[in-house]
């Protein structure tokens, strides 16, 4: 192994320039990948947020049965979509509203309760919201819904519009990134191809031939994974705070496992890149030599 | 030793076959000598030796075992069977003659303490032992091309093969290098060498196998250049 590591060295060093192109392109690949990720990650984690936060205000007709307007929700199709569904009457409604604002329960006493019964419901994807929204609002006993005018729906969307061009934008980094080792590999397969010739008429096997260019993709998907983990978790970490305190409202992942975990994926990333991207170049090559 | 059992050879996109119908018997320990013309078949011969071509036709038995059977690592593991010399010496430029001779052990994967009196056993049957530390461009052509040999015998191989081993090279290191084979040949090892030197041939007299046009015309066992 120790000329295999030796062999490994001296292709490094011969095609320093191809090398160390190889290494900065894949450093850059992975660095975006895992930025795309982190902010696929907190954009899941908004969203994941909102969607606890989504829900549909059903407000019950005066003289309608709650406890049948909740039968005819059950026996309707988008029951499937709703995570939860509650009954909040309007004396209950009356009590919450008069602990925020006291002067509504004196008002309350002047006129009658001025709050409907109302069923709250939560959906289980909130993507769902409008279409729910408006068969809620078509059952017998319903008088009007609320769920925030449809900004949620645009929300999902948009979200879920980033991840698709996230995904893909990673998809065309990694492609870019193989055809880099790709190349490098080749490079040094070329300038090696007299010794490599005189391997074969030797009796060297495809292994023996291979294992110096496999070991190079090894070591610079290391390297690149190692740098990229380390300068973003570190960039991202030293950046989140001041991010929360700009944007208090969103719910971005801090310091967390999730990202760590994500962090030492984006390194494995590296390193399989790295191992498969060679061993595919070195096996084409050595058999376009041949 | 060697066994062509009615070999053809057909390079693709040329009207002639590069061998046609060649039989042919080599025994253990033999010292044989391949002449012919440029484009005769004799490289082509060899190369079917080392399985770097396959026959069109025909039956090919090396070591008595058939060639056609050999895919992948089993060509890599005959090639190490078999020691190989060329007229291009092959050497690698970085490294020095005992390093270029130990590559041969490397790659048969022999265990590193038995390398050094194995290489320098055979440098010094090539007479290099005072050479071994200098790199392929500091040594002169015909010291270049018995480092060559003695990588192409270190790992013992019972079968060399030399593709015109002294076609660069003047008629003093010639004769060295030719009764270095010899030497070779003497301590057990069968020898086929390809060659244009037909002073080579006459004067050291052995079975002379003579290639015309891909047809194996002459099967001469006392020898004498005749083409």
């Amino acid at each position: 192994m120790s000329y295999q590591l030796q062999q490994m060295w001296l292709a490094m060093v011969a095609n320093l320039t191809a090398t160390l192109a190889t290494l900065t392109t894949m450093t850059l690949t992975l660095a975006m990948l895992g930025a795309v990720s982190l902010t696929i990650l907190n954009l899941q984690n908004i969203l994941g947020h909102l969607a606890s936060q989504v829900q549909i205000a059903a407000f019950l007709s005066p003289h309608a049965d709650a406890r049948q307007v909740f039968a005819e929700l059950q026996s309707s199709p988008s029951f499937a979509k709703i995570r939860s569904a509650r009954l909040v009457t309007k004396q209950q409604i009356l009590a919450q509203m008069s602990a925020q604002y006291p002067y509504l329960k004196d008002a309350a006493l002047l006129v009658s309760n001025p709050f409907p019964n109302t069923i709250r419901i939560r959906l289980k994807d909130p993507i769902d919201t409008t279409e729910v929204a408006k068969q809620v609002g078509k059952l017998p006993g319903v008088h009007s819904v609320e769920y925030g005018a449809g900004y949620v729906t645009r929300a999902v969307r948009v979200i879920d519009a980033a991840e698709y061009v996230g995904d893909g934008l990673v998809i065309l980094l990694l492609i870019n990134s193989v055809f880099n080792v790709l190349t490098t590999v080749r490079v040094g397969i070329y300038a090696r191809r007299d010794e490599i010739a005189v391997m074969r008429l030797l009796g060297a096997g495809r292994g023996f031939i291979q294992t110096p260019y496999l070991l190079e993709g090894l070591l610079l998907g290391l390297l690149a994974g190692g740098i990229t983990a380390l300068g973003l978790g570190w960039l991202y970490r030293s950046s989140i705070g001041s991010l929360q305190q700009l944007l208090p409202a969103l719910p971005l992942l801090g310091s967390s496992k999730t990202v760590n975990e994500l962090l030492e994926a984006v390194a494995g990333l590296g390193i399989v890149l790295g191992v498969a991207a060679s061993w595919m170049a070195s096996r084409r090559y050595l058999r376009e030599l041949s | 030793m060697i066994d062509f059992h009615h070999v053809a050879l057909e390079y693709p996109g040329e009207a002639t076959l590069a061998l046609d119908d060649i039989n042919l018997h080599i025994k253990k320990g033999e010292f044989v000598y391949l002449i012919g013309h440029s484009g005769a078949g004799k490289t082509s011969l060899m190369h079917l030796l080392i399985r770097r071509q396959r026959p069109s036709k025909g039956q090919i038995y090396v070591l008595n075992e058939p060639l056609s059977r050999y895919r992948g690592a089993r060509v890599a593991l005959h090639r190490r069977r078999i020691g190989m010399v060329f007229q291009d010496n092959l050497l690698l430029e970085h490294l020095s003659a005992w390093q270029n001779v130990a590559f041969a052990l490397r790659v048969a994967g022999l265990p590193k303490r038995q390398w050094s009196d194995r290489v320098g056993e055979v440098l010094e049957l090539v007479g290099l032992e005072h050479r071994a530390s200098h790199l392929p461009r500091q040594l002169s052509q015909g010291e270049q091309q018995r480092v060559a040999i003695a990588r192409a015998i270190v790992a013992r191989p019972p079968l060399l093969l030399c593709d015109e081993p002294t076609g660069n090279l003047d008629p003093d290191t010639t004769d060295q290098v030719i009764r270095l084979l010899h030497e070779i040949n003497l301590q057990g090892t069968t020898i086929l060498l390809a060659t244009h030197a037909h002073e080579v041939v006459e004067h050291f007299r052995r079975r002379t196998l003579t290639l015309r046009k891909g047809r194996l015309i002459r099967d001469d066992p006392y020898g004498g250049y005749a083409l």
